[in-house]
């Protein structure tokens, strides 16, 4: 069985997603990777993650890099992560910024 | 006789359908060209009002870094840096900038917001640390770069045939 789920951050996370570690706050990008994002990339009903960026006010960098190059560094390759998310944003910038984080984390993992 | 006749009209209704093709065919041009000076007009208008967005965001950001911690101005520069991100893209996809300002943007809103962005962990640097001097250069950059987008946006010449090939595309 396959599917496509969809996550909006500002919808079902936060509307302020910022800081790295847990620590800094209730809506980090450690807690958005270890309690949103893993446990569906661990799902194998699962087979495209479309993360919906837009409803959120705004990104810390260090949410974003902990987000998702975070996932990288807990064992999900680059390719998989590329082959399985989908990100949607009005702001372009924003898509590249994460892909390239992902990019990086990949090629230290390397 | 007839036949003369015949050709005299045909030659007077030839000359009239070029006189009506030709104030036609110009009137198109004139309202064509007018278009495009008022589409360049409003990109440069939005790039302006871009790159004062840019000047209060610097200003932000460095007294977020050099005092104390203010949830209020950071949340305010989150959502400041995503409006930048929002205004380039559509001005990217109108054609009035290239995606090379994705670059400027990453840059800006990861030197302020990667490192000391956190209210439990935020430090006060001075104003000649490499982090504030790295923001200045990152803002620094994505104006030299919006100023070039307006320059290249006022010198590009409208070429007759653009014009045209516009004006058939609409037929």
């Amino acid at each position: 069985m396959s599917g496509t789920t969809i996550i909006n951050i500002g919808k079902q996370f936060s509307r302020f997603p910022a800081g790295r570690y847990k620590k800094d706050g209730p809506a980090s990008g450690e807690q958005f990777r270890d309690d949103v994002v893993k446990p569906l990339l661990k799902n194998t009903a699962i087979e495209k993650i479309i993360i919906e960026l837009d409803d959120a006010l705004g990104y810390g960098s260090s949410f974003l890099e902990e987000a998702f190059g975070g996932l990288v560094r807990d064992g999900f390759s680059s390719s998989q992560l590329t082959e399985h998310i989908e990100f949607v944003s009005d702001d372009l910038s924003l898509i590249d910024e994460i892909k390239d984080y992902i990019a990086q984390a990949g090629k230290k993992n390397d | 006789m007839t036949s003369a006749i015949f050709i005299d009209y045909a030659i007077k209704g030839l000359a009239a359908f070029v006189a009506w093709t030709l104030v036609v065919l110009g009137w198109a041009v004139v309202s064509d060209l007018t278009n495009q000076r008022e589409r360049k007009k409003s990109h440069e208008e939005k790039i302006s009002a871009l790159r004062q967005m840019l000047s209060d965001i610097e200003e932000l950001a460095i007294q977020h870094h050099t005092t104390e911690f203010d949830d209020q101005r950071a949340k305010k520069i989150m959502r400041k840096i995503k409006g930048v991100g929002v205004e380039c893209s559509h001005l990217e996809r109108c054609g009035a900038i290239t995606s090379a300002w994705r670059t400027e943007n990453l840059r800006v809103r990861r030197n302020i917001t990667l490192k000391n962005f956190e209210s439990k962990r935020h430090e006060l640097y001075p104003l000649n640390d490499n982090l504030v001097l790295d923001i200045e250069e990152s803002f620094d950059k994505f104006q030299t770069y919006l100023l070039r987008a307006i320059e290249s946006n006022t010198a590009e010449a409208e070429r007759l045939r653009t014009t045209f090939y516009r004006i058939l595309k609409k037929i």
